[in-house]
C-alpha cells in the first residue's frame, strides 16, 4: 500500500490545536488523536513538537506567490522587493502571536537558528536588490547580500516587536516604511 | 539570622554565580547561601531568578543621556545616535550569550520589550537623527521616528538572532554594521572591531 503524505494533515491539525488551546497545552498524543494516526507515524514526520515549528517555518518560506520577483508582473523591481518581504511577513503573522512567540522561544532553546529563511529566497531577493540598484529604483548602494542580511535582521526585529506588543501594532505598514528608508526609494 | 541586604547586592552575587555555573545550574537557594539570606528575604526583593536579569539593565538610559549631550555639543550626531540606540545592546553583550538568551525568553513570555528605553531617550535620539539629516551627515532622510523604530527593531532582531545561536559573531559589531547601512553616513565611518 502506498503511504499517504500526512505532513499537511499533521501541520494543519496541530496549528488549529495550538491556536485553540495555546502551544504549551497541546500534547503530541492529542495531535495524533485528532489526526487519527499513531505516535510512531507522527514520529516519522517530527520527533518533537519543536520540530513541527521548523516544518511550519519552511512552509512559510515556500508559500509565497511565486511571481513575486517578476518585475513584469509586479510593475517594478522595488515592488518585487516589497512583495517578497511583505508576503513573508504576512504569512508569519497569520499564525498569531502566541504561536509565533513559541517559534521564537523554541528557536532560542534549540540553539539551531531555525529562523533561517530558505537559501533560495535569499538568492532570488539578492538578485532583485541588485537589479533595483542598477536601475536606480533604490538608491542604497550597499552590497546586495549585506543589505539583504540587514533587512532580514530588521524584519525579525519587527516580528518580535509585534509579538511583544501582542499584535497591537500595525507591523506591516511600519515595516514597509522602515524598508523604504533602508533601501532609500526616491520620492 | 537577620541581616540587611539590597537588590543590587543580591543581583551582583547572582550574576557571579550565573557566570561561573551557568544560569540553569544556579538555584535561588544557592544565591541565598552566597548572600547569607533566607529565601523569604530573597523574594522580598525579586520575584524570581529570571527577574534578576532585568536588573542588569537598570540605569542604562540615564547614563547614556550625558554621553549623548557631549557628543551633541561636538556635532557628532551619528555617534550620538549610536550611543543612544546601542546602550541596551551594549549591556546585553556584556551579559553574554547564555544569560541574554534566558532574558529574551523571559521578555517574550512576559511581553516586555528587551530593548526598552524611556520616552525621553527616544526623543533625544530622534532629535539627533534630525540634526544628522539637516547637517548632511546621513543620507537616510526618512521621518526620524521611523528611523528610530527601524534601528530599535534592527537591534532587537539582531539580538534575537544572537540568542537563536545562528551567528557566533560579536553582537555589537553586527548591530553597528546594520546601523551604518540603515543610516548611510555621507562620509564612511568606522565599523566596530572586536
Amino acid at each position: 500500500m502506498k503511504r499517504r503524505d500526512l505532513e499537511p494533515l499533521i501541520l494543519e491539525t496541530s496549528l488549529r490545536l495550538f491556536q485553540e488551546k495555546g502551544y504549551d497545552n497541546v500534547s503530541v498524543r492529542e495531535i495524533c488523536e485528532a489526526c487519527d494516526i499513531t505516535k510512531p507515524t507522527f514520529y516519522k514526520y517530527a520527533v518533537t513538537k519543536g520540530d513541527l515549528l521548523e516544518l511550519f517555518f519552511y512552509r512559510i518560506a515556500g508559500k509565497a506567490d511565486d511571481t513575486w520577483d517578476d518585475p513584469q508582473m509586479q510593475g517594478s523591481w522595488w515592488n518585487c522587493i516589497r512583495k517578497g518581504f511583505t508576503d513573508f511577513l504576512k504569512s508569519f503573522l497569520s499564525f498569531g502571536t502566541d504561536f509565533c512567540m513559541q517559534l521564537f522561544i523554541q528557536n532560542v532553546m534549540s540553539q539551531q537558528d531555525r529562523f533561517r529563511v530558505s537559501p533560495e529566497f535569499r538568492t532570488r531577493m539578492t538578485a532583485v536588490l541588485w537589479q533595483a540598484q542598477r536601475s536606480g529604483e533604490i538608491l542604497d548602494d550597499t552590497d546586495p547580500e549585506e543589505l539583504y542580511d540587514v533587512i532580514i535582521s530588521t524584519l525579525i526585529g519587527f516580528c518580535a516587536w509585534w509579538i511583544l506588543n501582542e499584535g497591537q501594532v500595525d507591523v506591516v505598514t511600519e515595516f514597509l516604511e522602515a524598508l523604504q528608508g533602508l533601501c532609500e526609494v526616491p520620492a | 539570622m537577620k541581616r540587611k541586604t539590597s537588590l543590587a547586592e543580591i543581583a551582583d552575587a547572582a550574576f557571579q554565580l550565573f557566570r561561573e555555573h551557568g544560569f540553569d545550574n544556579v538555584s535561588v537557594m544557592d544565591i541565598c547561601h552566597e548572600v547569607g539570606i533566607t529565601k523569604p528575604t530573597f523574594y522580598k526583593f525579586a520575584a524570581s531568578k529570571d527577574a534578576l536579569l532585568s536588573q542588569y539593565y537598570q540605569g542604562a538610559d540615564e547614563t547614556v543621556l550625558q554621553e549623548m549631550a557631549s557628543l551633541d555639543l561636538a556635532g557628532s550626531y551619528i555617534e550620538e545616535i549610536w550611543a543612544g540606540t546601542s546602550c541596551i545592546m551594549k549591556r546585553s553583550s556584556e551579559l553574554g550569550h547564555d544569560l541574554y538568551s534566558h532574558y529574551v525568553i523571559r521578555c517574550l513570555r512576559s511581553h516586555t520589550h528587551p530593548n526598552t528605553t524611556g520616552y525621553e531617550l527616544q526623543e533625544h535620539i530622534e532629535e539627533a537623527i534630525r540634526k544628522a539629516q539637516k547637517s548632511g551627515q546621513i543620507l537616510n532622510h526618512s521621518d526620524p521616528r521611523k528611523i528610530w523604530l527601524s534601528l530599535t527593531n534592527l537591534f532587537l532582531g539582531t539580538g534575537c538572532q544572537w540568542a537563536f545561536g545562528g551567528g557566533e559573531e560579536n553582537v555589537l559589531q553586527q548591530c553597528r554594521h546594520g546601523f551604518l547601512i540603515t543610516l548611510r553616513p555621507a562620509v564612511a565611518l568606522p565599523e566596530l572591531h572586536s
